[in-house]
């Protein structure tokens, strides 16, 4: 099922993308069955824990899963109606190189370290557009300015060992910006950045959305991050998405107990007592999932057939899906 | 802890173990197994002298009767080469395995203390790789004159050097660790946590190198018995023997070609011992620290 | 300018481990049970004759004053005498430095050639059979002694291939390379293994890192990856792992030389410990640790050109 449509033709429609990582005997489904779709200038959230998923699915979408352990076995990704499974090398790095783009988790070890950071923005310039070096330059300085990074000419030839991590992750951002993309896969681009400096980072792109219509995926393992910048959110567990909906019904009429669980254990300010309730038991094995609900075992509203029957996003309500085979018990126990 | 990889003399006990092993341990045990055997059962194997001089057969080619054929003065090369099992695996042993020693504890407890002791260990250390290492001990040897007690001295004095570094790395990182700190918060004294607690756990890439320590010890031997100042002829070793066939070397190859090559046979099981080691114990292999 | 403080700063690094150096050559060499005097003499001279030989040879003074006059003496290029060419040994060791220097470059140059190619090989092939055969390959080179190696080629070039000579240094440039190919080789061909274990170590870690990743993400090709992100990251290590191999190489050097008759260090060094000459033992092993501490330097300008980091330490 496909989630975040807007009007008209989406810019992203992937359906049904399995991922798998071989190793010897060992068999991980790091995405199975993955359906999503994005429109033009809109932005999906993606929630998960460590090993959901959710970065392997940033990474097949622009087919930079390495290959010996790792294959994309089925589905399809269809970017502005061609599917880039199908598409040539070549021409699926002039997508990565110009369209598609993506920013990294941790700034202070995504630039190399051995390259000025200015030519490092403007690598892909040259490369994809054969720009010279001085048109690169102008670009680049250009670009540092517009993500907010102070004397761009000077720092232009500074090194990544220079900057702070928050600079680093402006830097990125502009590399990401440089080719004028349509869509940027951010992967916890504010996980490995202070506070305060995340806020600035979310607002900058955000910002930079809204003056290019840009469309956007956001991973993130942390909800707050996801609901002030996201139109859209799809929570994943276990390699799969349990729950879709536009951000403000994701929050206020959750409709998966996973989703519950991981509101419930975020902290606010009303909590009267110290204790957060985490949700019980641990993440699955994925090397051992059978062919149910993967969250049954750690999920209070289960039944025993949840860990028998395979699911899959049905519409629970007007563009709001959920994997669970019974939603209607979270209002039950809401009251 | 290890098990020490000497895949003949294991009890059947430790048959699962072996089975876990990866192949170039196995490969590289059963070669040095083979060898260690050849030597220890030499005569068994080989019914010549390795001594015996006989000049009615010199410069002979390999034969049945003679399958590495004979040398200059018509000893039988094969016994030459069996008997030379003994002369160079002991050297080789003890000249690894004892700057071993008390390298691992000096580099231990250098970064388990720090200071002083620490800060004239990395000194003396920058000054030992300052020398190549061969370049050393011929000084040294210079001084002692020559033959197999000088190489010990000499090694002995040096080689520690390199396990310090080692077991300094090692010591440094695993002195944050929690397990260290829980063993001097129950009071245990300093000597007792490094040796009984950190030690063990930080032996590892210290088993690692000493393989390729001890094919790089076998090759200085038979390298200075080559030049003339280890083992002086007519013992039969590896290098030594090279040395003689040199002026043979177009008439009578295989007098130099297969001690040399009972070298690189040698050398390359221990390496493979020394790869599987790094395998088992889950460490990438290291470059030098 | 930052250059040259950095610079100087390892310079002065140095100093301590020179000294240092110096001092154990020296304490060594003098503390040799037996008077080199009567040793050179063959304990045939009269007391006096041997009185006046070490008196002009200054090693009836105190050991201190004998060490600042060896020291004194190294810097303005004084070593002292030969005991048996009764030349001055900076002039012997002078002549000799040239061909060997030669002879370490050229080594050099053939194990990097051979080496680095592998190793990127074994690296980008992890755990497919050419990497495993190419680790196997490294594994048996490892234990292949430079003198059997260096026999083995004598006698394939030798007698079966009239290509390169067996011995000699040549006069141009052109015949010093000829010359000097097969003791490259075998120097190389003992140098290349060890290489190729540490750079494959280092280019895995290399080619996973994050930076190598976002490369991939900006849409650029193989090529372009490997040149100019991996192998220009790569080329740090490589610096490392050839000063710290450096000992070794000079090692397998001294072996080399003595084989092929090679007119240089090694084969120097070789020829005055059988003759216990000590002067020129001496100054032998300061030379060689000067040697290693040049060739450090040399590693610490390839790092400053290659990684601007390191001019922050």
């Amino acid at each position: 099922m496909s989630v975040g449509s807007t009007g008209g033709e989406p810019l992203l429609d992937v359906r049904g993308l399995v991922t798998e990582f071989r190793d010897g005997t060992a068999r991980v489904v790091a995405n199975a069955g993955v359906s999503i779709s994005l429109g033009r200038g809109r932005t999906l959230g993606v929630v998960g824990e460590s090993g959901s998923g959710k970065s392997v699915l940033c990474r097949a979408l622009l087919r930079l899963i390495p290959s010996p352990p790792g294959h994309i076995t089925a589905g399809e990704v269809r970017y502005r109606g061609r599917d880039l499974l199908t598409l040539g090398e070549p021409e699926m790095r002039r997508i990565r190189g110009t369209e598609i783009r993506m920013i990294f988790q941790n700034p202070m070890s995504s630039l190399n370290p051995v390259w000025p950071i200015g030519e490092q923005i403007t690598e892909g310039l040259r490369v994809h557009f054969g720009m010279s070096a001085r048109d690169a330059r102008a670009r680049g300085i250009d670009l540092m300015t517009r993500v907010g990074i102070a004397s761009p000419e000077k720092r232009y030839g500074e090194y990544p060992h220079e900057w702070s991590g928050g600079m680093l992750q402006r830097a990125m951002i502009a590399m990401a910006m440089a080719g004028e993309p349509r869509l940027i896969l951010a992967d916890e681009p504010t996980t490995a950045l202070d506070v305060t400096i995340q806020d600035q980072i979310l607002s900058l792109l955000v910002e930079l959305q809204e003056r290019t219509e840009l469309a956007m995926i956001l991973v993130s393992h942390d909800m707050a991050v996801v609901a002030e910048t996201c139109d859209e959110v799809a929570v994943m567990y276990a390699g799969r998405i349990m729950e879709a909906a536009p951000t403000k019904n994701i929050f206020e009429q959750t409709r998966h107990p996973y989703t519950a669980g991981l509101l419930e254990s975020l902290p606010t300010v009303y909590d009267e007592h110290g204790r957060l309730t985490p949700i019980p038991g641990q993440p699955p094995d994925m090397t051992g999932l059978g062919r149910g609900c993967p969250f049954a075992d750690r999920c209070r509203f289960s039944s025993p057939d949840c860990a028998s029957t395979p699911i899959a996003l049905r519409e629970v309500a007007a563009g709001h899906f959920s994997a669970c085979l019974y939603p209607a018990r979270l209002d039950d126990a809401a009251g | 802890m290890i098990a020490l990889t000497r895949g003949w003399s294991l009890p059947a006990a430790f048959g699962a173990e072996i089975r876990r092993w990866p192949s170039s341990l196995k490969v590289g045990s059963a070669i040095i197994g083979a060898i260690l055997l050849a030597g220890i059962f030499a005569p068994l194997i080989t019914p010549y002298d390795p001594y015996y001089q006989d000049f009615m057969k010199t410069l002979q080619p390999p034969s049945s009767a003679h399958p590495f054929g004979t040398d200059m003065v018509g000893r039988d090369v094969f016994s030459r080469v069996l008997y030379g099992i003994r002369i160079d695996m002991q050297i080789g042993f003890f000249t690894t395995y004892v700057p071993m020693t008390y390298g691992v504890m000096l580099g231990a407890l250098s970064g388990y203390f720090g200071g002083v002791l620490d800060a004239t260990l990395m000194r003396l250390l920058d000054i030992a790789v300052a020398f190549p290492f061969l370049v050393l001990i011929i000084v040294i040897i210079s001084i002692l004159g020559p033959g197999v007690p000088s190489i010990y001295i000499a090694v002995f004095l040096v080689a520690w050097s390199m396990y310090a570094r080692l077991a300094r790395a090692e010591m440094l990182i695993e002195r944050g660790k929690d397990y260290v700190l829980a063993a001097r918060t129950l009071g245990y004294g300093p000597m007792r946590v490094v040796f009984r607690h950190a030690l063990p756990n930080i032996i590892n890439s210290s088993i690692v190198f000493s393989m390729s320590d001890f094919v790089l010890n076998i090759l200085l031997v038979s390298g200075l018995s080559f030049l003339g100042l280890g083992v002086a002829p007519p013992a039969p070793e590896w290098g030594a023997m090279v040395a003689e066939g040199r002026d043979f070397i177009f008439d009578a190859w295989w007098i130099s070609t297969l001690p040399g090559l009972a070298i690189v046979f040698t050398g390359t099981g221990l390496s493979l011992i020394g790869d599987g080691l790094s395998q088992r114990f889950g460490q990438p292999q290291r470059s030098l620290p | 300018m930052i250059f040259i403080d950095y610079l100087l700063r390892r310079l002065i690094q140095m100093v301590p481990v020179v000294i240092g150096v110096s001092l154990v050559a020296f304490i060594a060499i003098h503390v040799v049970p037996g008077d080199p005097i009567e040793i050179m003499m063959h304990g045939r001279a009269k007391p006096d004759v041997v009185a006046a030989a070490r008196a002009e040879l200054g090693l009836d003074r105190p050991l201190p004053l004998q060490y600042l006059r060896f020291i004194g003496g190294a810097l303005i290029g004084d070593l002292g005498v030969s005991i048996i060419q009764n030349a001055p040994v900076a002039d012997i060791i002078g002549e000799r430095l040239g061909p060997s220097v030669f002879l370490l470059t050229y080594s050099t140059v053939l194990a990097v050639i051979v080496a680095v190619p592998l190793s990127l090989i074994a690296a980008l092939y992890r755990g497919r059979l050419v990497d495993h055969v190419i680790r196997f390959a490294g594994m048996s080179g490892f234990a292949m002694p430079p003198f059997w190696v260096g026999l083995l080629l004598m006698l394939l070039f030798g007698l079966y291939l009239n290509w390169f000579s067996i011995s000699g240094y040549g006069k141009t440039f052109p015949d010093h390379l000829r010359h000097l190919f097969l003791p490259s080789v075998t120097i190389s061909l003992s140098l290349a293994p060890m290489l190729v274990q540490s750079l494959r170590a280092a280019m895995l870690e290399v080619l996973s890192a994050d930076y190598i990743e976002v490369a991939r993400s900006k849409g650029l090709t193989p090529r372009r990856i490997l040149i100019k992100h991996v192998l220009r990251n790569a080329l740090i290590p490589v610096i490392t792992i050839l000063a710290v191999n450096i000992g070794w190489l000079l090692s397998g050097a001294v072996i080399v030389e003595y084989l092929f008759a090679f007119p240089g260090l090694g084969s120097l060094l070789v020829r005055a410990v059988g003759f216990r000459d000590y002067p020129v033992i001496q100054g032998l092993a300061l030379v060689f640790a000067c040697l290693v501490m040049v060739v450090n330097l040399l590693a610490d300008i390839g790092y400053m050109l290659v990684d601007r980091r390191v001019l922050k330490e």
